[in-house]
C-alpha cells in the first residue's frame, strides 16, 4: 500500500483507519517545492493505543520521490504524524500563516491594537503550538521576534481587493470576507481538538496580549525572548531606565503578578 | 476537575493522609498539568514521601494532559513569575480556560496562588468564578457533596492546622471546623 504526501500534508496530522503495517509512505516532490527544497529528513511517529513509535525517513532527494517505512504492526486505527518538515513553498506559508492570522484576528471582535501587537501575538501562537510553528519562521529585530509574512500578508490585504485584513487607525481586523473564512474554519473543523485548543490560545493571548501598550509588549518579549532583540545599546539603554516605570504599571492594572514584577524590576514591590 | 500542586501536597506531604486524598479524588476526574506534576513529585522526594506519589499514578481517575500539540500555558506565561512558572499556576489557568468552554465539561478548578488569583480575576472572570480555595473544596466534600465523612474532614483540618498547611492562620483553621461541625457557616 502506499500513502502519498504532498505540500502543506506535510505539516499535518493525518488520521487514517487502514493497516499501516509493511506501508510505504511515498514522499513525492512537486511543482515549486522541489525547486526549494527545505529539508532533509521527517521525523515520523506511530501511535496506537497509546504506543509511540517514532522514527526518522531521511529524503534521498528534494527532487525525487523518496519511500520510507514506518514501523507497526497490523490491526486497524493507527494514525501518523509527520514532525518538523517545511515543505511548503512561498504561497502554501502565506496561506498557513493567514490562516492563523484569522484565528487570532477572528476569535474576537476587538481589531487587534497595532501590527506589531498581531506580529508577537502569532509568535506566542507559534511558541504554543508546534505545528503554528511549522509554517512560520521568526528572525531576530529591534523589535523583537518578527516575521516579514506577517506583514505582507496584512499590507497585501484590503476590503478592496478582497483580502482578509484591514489595517487602520483602531488596528488591525478581518475584512467582510476574513470574518466569513473564520465563521467557515469553524464549522469545518468545531470538533477538531488541535482546532479548538488553538482557537482557545488564541483566544487567551487576545485577553492578555491585546491590553499591553507597545512599551509594555515589547518589555515582556525581552524578559522572555532576548536574543530576538538586535536592539542597539543605546535602546537598551533607554528600556532599561522605563522597565521600573512599565512594571510598576502593568502591576498596578492587575496585567502582570507580583512574582513577575519582581523578576521584571529585580527587587520586592515597595 | 483541574488544581495546582497545593491541592495534592496538602494530602500527600503535610498532613500525610493518602487514603482520604484517594476518597476525593476517586468522586472526580482529575486533570494534572505536566509541571504540576514535576512539582508533586520533587516536593515529595525532598520531603522523602515519594512512596505517596503510587497514589497520584495507579489512579485512573488522574489523566496528564498532553502539552505537546497547544500548550496553553505557553500563552501566558510571559505575565507569571519564574516561582510560579515552576509550579505550573500558568499551565492550569491555560488549560481550565480551554475546559471551561468545552461543552459538557462541569469545571471546578482549584488555585491557591493569591497572585495568579488576582490576574485571573481581572483577565478571566468567567474562570475566576469557578476557582475554589483547596479548603474550600476540602470543605464542600464533606458539607456539599458528601464524599468524606464529618468525622474524616475535621481530622483533615486539625492536622492541616497542626502541621499549618497552607499557612492559613490557626483562627481559620477554628472557623472552618467550627463550621463543619455546626454544618453551616459561621
Amino acid at each position: 500500500m502506499q500513502k502519498s504526501l504532498f505540500g502543506a500534508d506535510f505539516c499535518g496530522l493525518l488520521q487514517q483507519t487502514s493497516d499501516f503495517c509493511n506501508t510505504t509512505l511515498t514522499f513525492a516532490t512537486e511543482g515549486s517545492f522541489a525547486t526549494k527544497p527545505r529539508f532533509g529528513s521527517v521525523k515520523m511517529s506511530v501511535v496506537k493505543s497509546g504506543l509511540l513509535k517514532k522514527g526518522w525517513c531521511r529524503l534521498k532527494s528534494a527532487f525525487k520521490p523518496t519511500t520510507c517505512y514506518i514501523f507497526g504492526r497490523t490491526t486497524s486505527f493507527f494514525y501518523y504524524k509527520i514532525f518538523g518538515a517545511r515543505a511548503m513553498n512561498d504561497e502554501q506559508e502565506k496561506a498557513c500563516v493567514e490562516r492563523f492570522l484569522i484565528l487570532l484576528l477572528g476569535v474576537d471582535n476587538r481589531p487587534v491594537p497595532s501590527i506589531v501587537h498581531l506580529d508577537k501575538e502569532l509568535f506566542v501562537l507559534s511558541e504554543a503550538a508546534p505545528r503554528v510553528a511549522n509554517c512560520i519562521k521568526f528572525s531576530p529585530s529591534p523589535n523583537g521576534p518578527h516575521s516579514e509574512l506577517v506583514y505582507t500578508s496584512v499590507g497585501d490585504s484590503s476590503e478592496f481587493n478582497k483580502g482578509s485584513f484591514v489595517l487602520d487607525a483602531e488596528g488591525v481586523r478581518l475584512t467582510g470576507d476574513g470574518r466569513m473564512r473564520f465563521q467557515d474554519s469553524l464549522s469545518e473543523w468545531r470538533t477538531n481538538p488541535f482546532f479548538s485548543e488553538t482557537k482557545s490560545a488564541s483566544e487567551l493571548i487576545r485577553m492578555f496580549f491585546d491590553d499591553l501598550t507597545k512599551e509594555e509588549l515589547l518589555l515582556l518579549m525581552r524578559s522572555e525572548h532576548s536574543g530576538y532583540f538586535s536592539s542597539t545599546a543605546e535602546d537598551a539603554q533607554r528600556e532599561s531606565q522605563d522597565r521600573e516605570t512599565l512594571s510598576l504599571e502593568m502591576f498596578r492594572n492587575n496585567k502582570i503578578t507580583e512574582s513577575k514584577y519582581e523578576e521584571l524590576v529585580g527587587h520586592p514591590i515597595d | 476537575m483541574i488544581a495546582d500542586s497545593t491541592f495534592y501536597l496538602v494530602f500527600l506531604k503535610d498532613i500525610d493522609k493518602p487514603l482520604y486524598f484517594k476518597k476525593i479524588v476517586d468522586a472526580h476526574d482529575f486533570l494534572l498539568a505536566p509541571l504540576v506534576d514535576s512539582e508533586i513529585q520533587h516536593r515529595l522526594k525532598k520531603h522523602n514521601k515519594s512512596a505517596n506519589y503510587a497514589y497520584i499514578v495507579n489512579n485512573n481517575k488522574i489523566t496528564k494532559f498532553d502539552n505537546s500539540k497547544v500548550n496553553l500555558g505557553a500563552t501566558i506565561k510571559y505575565f507569571f513569575g519564574p516561582s510560579q512558572i515552576k509550579v505550573g499556576e500558568h499551565e492550569v489557568v491555560g488549560h481550565a480556560f480551554h475546559l471551561l468552554h468545552t461543552p459538557n465539561v462541569d469545571l471546578c478548578c482549584i488555585l491557591d496562588d493569591k497572585d495568579a488569583r488576582r490576574i485571573v480575576k481581572k483577565r478571566l472572570l468567567a474562570l475566576y468564578n469557578i476557582l475554589k480555595w483547596t479548603t474550600d473544596f476540602i470543605k464542600d466534600s464533606c458539607c456539599v457533596s458528601g464524599v468524606l465523612e464529618k468525622d474524616e474532614c475535621i481530622q483533615i483540618f486539625t492536622d492541616m492546622k497542626k502541621v499549618g498547611s497552607l499557612k492559613v492562620s490557626d483562627a481559620r483553621y477554628d472557623r472552618i471546623l467550627n463550621e463543619i461541625k455546626s454544618g453551616q457557616p459561621v
